[in-house]
């Protein structure tokens, strides 16, 4: 029998992960607010696999009760359908793309694909129908594996890497200093601009709307990961919307994309290093880094320090 | 009852023939795309370095022609503007050619042998007309120069002043200096008050992404023979074609000078054919191989993959997924741009033109060579794949002149063809075991066939 992605990798045990799942409620519950959205009346769209914890989270955290997942691994029906976590969860079998030509746009959609799997020509075409075809002040976000590595199998020349890459995701969206950045650190940061590229083209194919990016973040819970995404919106709502004060979350939209990088803690660690923030006053990361009993890099320290209130305690339990 | 005086009088009505100004600001620009028009406009550019060759009575070289010359263009949803430092327009040419409609007829003779690529005399003013309403323009030879300034508004509304009915034409040269301009030498244009569409444009990353990978093409000879092209800062770099050459394998090139043109046809082998060459099969980067067409340095086509060249209907087959790998450059210079087969807007060619139908002689023999090769290659593709890629990638500096594409020999058909289906899950479940990237069927069923062979036959 096939493996799939889930049934390799427990997706609620990932720090980053769940830190990015929380920026993202905060974010939508202040737009929500400030933006007058009325976001409980919005449909989701999701990947939930069988784990479902973004459903779970947006049902508790904004109300939607209309939600949808879909679901390539056909062959277990049983299994996804067992756990869905609320009866207004539904499950439609097959990818986003196979099942995009049913899907109806009646009401404003809040949509995250979370795909578990590198860059695919399909993604940018789901991309691009989706923001032809929801109402204004629909939110999209798109998450994708960032690793270089995906290019390999075009050779180990970064020429035929770039060839690939941009077969992959469109001359448009490719930026033409594309080549330079193939590698582990830089690639990331490509990947986003890629995605806002591409939501840019694509919303600009549609007279009278236009795009604004609400988030650009990279992790690495192992495998690199980048989320892209904004708001889509009518000319008119574009000019209210922005009027809306929403500078305090800038900072999730940045050009280069925000990196989580919070460290894999042990549950003794997390509260050791709990009581020393937040930082305050004269206190900087280095007299934190000096107070820690135990050894972090310093990207992980500063991460912790910014996210300690978003990351998760894991234990182990029995029924 | 007879006619009145005032109908009698109106029987000699003269219709007027003039043409209109809208016509030009309005219409002629919608023929052609934004990105064509920046085109146009380096295209003058480039002009302006052959034609500064031309004034100084010195041959165009072969090679480097351009060098120590730049084009620098940049835009957003405020503006555009594209500058340079190549020859300049002279205040006289500027007075009585560049700023009229289309060609003046007395212009040909300079024309035959400027070694131009601008032959219509409308591409500035269309990409002018296209983009915005405000525009500035300084050009400078080095010895003389003016500045232009124009708001296309005021000049649409321009009449004569004893004849209100008639339209002025003329456009109004100011600080012309015709001795010892301090002005750098080079042109700038910049144009703002953009209209709504190219302002949106000029704000989209795909606009400059796609812009700047059809430069590296469509400039790829100018690039590579000098020129430095930048867009909004980023340098464009040449795209150029390389050929396989090796033991077995190596290009056609042939040279000829037919009626005043001289003619090159290269054609080879860029990369091994595809393995599987069904429809849906992803075969990397299959968008650069066909012909090329390139007319003193410019490409014109790119890619050709139609009857245009030599694909189909007749003699040779359509172009199939099979002749990918397949690069093949049909190179023209001339320095009457008039003689060359390319059509008015410089992005086709004229397939009518004597010298491109003498061209396309040897380029049918050498597809044909490619056609019948990649036809045999299936029954002998274990070893043929060998061959090919005991090569390198060489560049056209090292390709040597050669009748015929050297290709190496396919043995006799030996092989049978597997068709069969299965479940596709289970095929994409073997193609993640077999960590195939992509999940193509005949990828799948050649691997496992593969797999078995190893472990269980041997070679």
């Amino acid at each position: 029998m096939p493996d799939f992605s889930f049934e390799k990798v427990n997706y609620s045990v990932r720090p980053n992960k769940a830190v990015e799942r929380r920026l993202l409620l905060q974010l939508l519950a202040a737009l929500d607010k400030r933006a007058d959205l009325d976001l409980a009346t919005y449909r989701y769209m999701g990947l939930g696999s069988i784990w479902f914890v973004d459903f779970a989270l947006i049902h508790r955290a904004l109300g939607i009760e209309d939600m949808l997942s879909f679901e390539a691994a056909s062959s277990r029906e049983k299994r996804v359908n067992f756990n869905i976590p609320f009866d207004c969860v539904k499950v439609k079998l097959g990818t986003y793309s196979y099942n995009f030509p049913e899907l109806t746009w009646d009401k404003r959609q809040l949509i995250w694909l979370d795909y578990d799997g590198v860059l695919n020509a399909e993604m940018f075409t789901d991309l691009a129908q989706t923001v032809s075809e929801v109402p204004s002040k629909s939110i999209m976000l798109v998450s994708v594996n960032a690793d270089p590595i995906q290019l390999r199998d075009a050779g180990n020349d970064v020429a035929a890497q770039e060839i690939k890459l941009r077969d992959t995701v469109g001359t448009a969206n490719l930026p033409s200093n594309a080549a330079g950045r193939i590698g582990r650190n830089l690639f990331p940061g490509l990947v986003g601009e890629i995605w806002n590229n591409a939501f840019v083209n694509a919303v600009a194919e549609r007279p009278g709307f236009t795009y604004r990016p609400l988030v650009n973040i990279a992790y690495a819970d192992g495998v690199p990961m980048v989320t892209c995404g904004g708001m889509i919106l009518s000319d008119e709502d574009a000019d209210a919307f922005a009027t809306v004060p929403m500078e305090d979350f800038a900072y999730l939209a940045p050009t280069s994309p925000l990196v989580l990088s919070v460290p894999h803690l042990t549950a003794r660690e997390k509260l050791h290093f709990d009581q020393l923030v937040p930082v305050r006053g004269e206190a900087t990361l280095k007299t934190v880094k000096k107070k820690l009993k135990f050894e972090l890099k310093d990207s992980e320290i500063e991460s912790y320090i910014r996210h300690y209130l978003h990351y998760p305690l894991y234990g182990e339990y029995q029924f | 009852m007879a006619p009145s005086k005032k109908t009698a009088a109106e029987m000699d009505v003269k219709a007027k023939g003039d043409p209109s100004k809208g016509l030009f600001i309005q219409m002629l620009t919608r023929d052609i795309s934004l990105a064509d028009c920046i085109v146009d406009l380096l295209d003058n550019s480039v002009d302006g370095i052959r034609a500064e060759y031309h004034r100084q009575k010195r041959a165009i070289p072969a090679a480097e022609a351009y060098k120590g010359f730049h084009v620098y263009v940049t835009f957003d949803e405020k503006h555009f503007s594209i500058e340079d430092n190549c020859g300049g327009i002279p205040v006289t040419v500027a007075v009585d050619y560049a700023f009229c409609f289309g060609r003046r007829d007395d212009d040909d003779r300079e024309l035959a042998t400027s070694g131009s690529i601008g032959l219509y005399g409308i591409g500035m003013k269309r990409s002018i007309f296209k983009m915005g309403k405000i525009i500035d323009l300084v050009s400078s030879t080095g010895t003389e120069s003016f500045i232009l300034p124009l708001n296309v508004e005021e000049w649409r509304k321009q009449k004569d002043p004893d004849d209100p009915e008639r339209d002025v034409w003329d456009f109004t040269l100011q600080e012309v200096e015709r001795r010892a301009t301090d002005v750098p030498k080079g042109t700038t244009l910049k144009i703002t008050d953009l209209y709504k569409d190219i302002s949106g444009e000029f704000r989209t990353p795909g606009f400059m992404n796609q812009l700047i990978l059809s430069l590296r093409r469509q400039y790829a000879f100018i690039i590579q023979n000098g020129l430095l092209l930048k867009i909004n800062g980023h340098t464009v770099t040449p795209i150029m074609p390389t050929f396989r050459i090796g033991k077995d394998l190596a290009p056609m090139r042939v040279k000829q000078t037919f009626q005043n043109v001289e003619f090159e046809v290269v054609a080879g082998m860029s990369s091994p054919p595809p393995d599987d060459d069904s429809a849906t099969s992803n075969y990397p980067d299959a968008e650069v191989y066909g012909w090329y067409v390139i007319c003193n340095d410019r490409v014109i086509v790119s890619a050709d993959k139609t009857s245009l060249t030599t694909w189909g209907p007749q003699p040779l087959p359509a172009w199939h997924n099979q002749y990918n790998g397949f690069l093949g450059l049909l190179r023209f210079t001339s320095e009457d741009p008039r003689l060359l087969p390319w059509t008015t807007t410089k992005r086709s060619v004229d397939v009518s033109s004597s010298v491109y139908k003498q061209a396309l002689i040897p380029a049918r023999v050498a597809a044909r060579q490619f056609v019948d090769y990649t036809n045999h290659r299936k029954g002998d593709v274990r070893r043929l794949k060998k061959l090919e890629s005991a090569t390198l990638s060489e560049s056209l500096s090292s390709v040597a002149p050669q009748e015929r594409m050297k290709l190496p020999k396919p043995a006799a058909k030996k092989t049978v063809r597997i068709q069969y289906d299965a479940p596709k899950a289970m095929v994409e479940a073997v193609a993640e075991a077999l960590e195939l990237d992509r999940v193509s069927a005949v990828q799948v069923g050649l691997k496992t066939f593969e797999y078995f062979v190893e472990r269980e036959i041997g070679d």
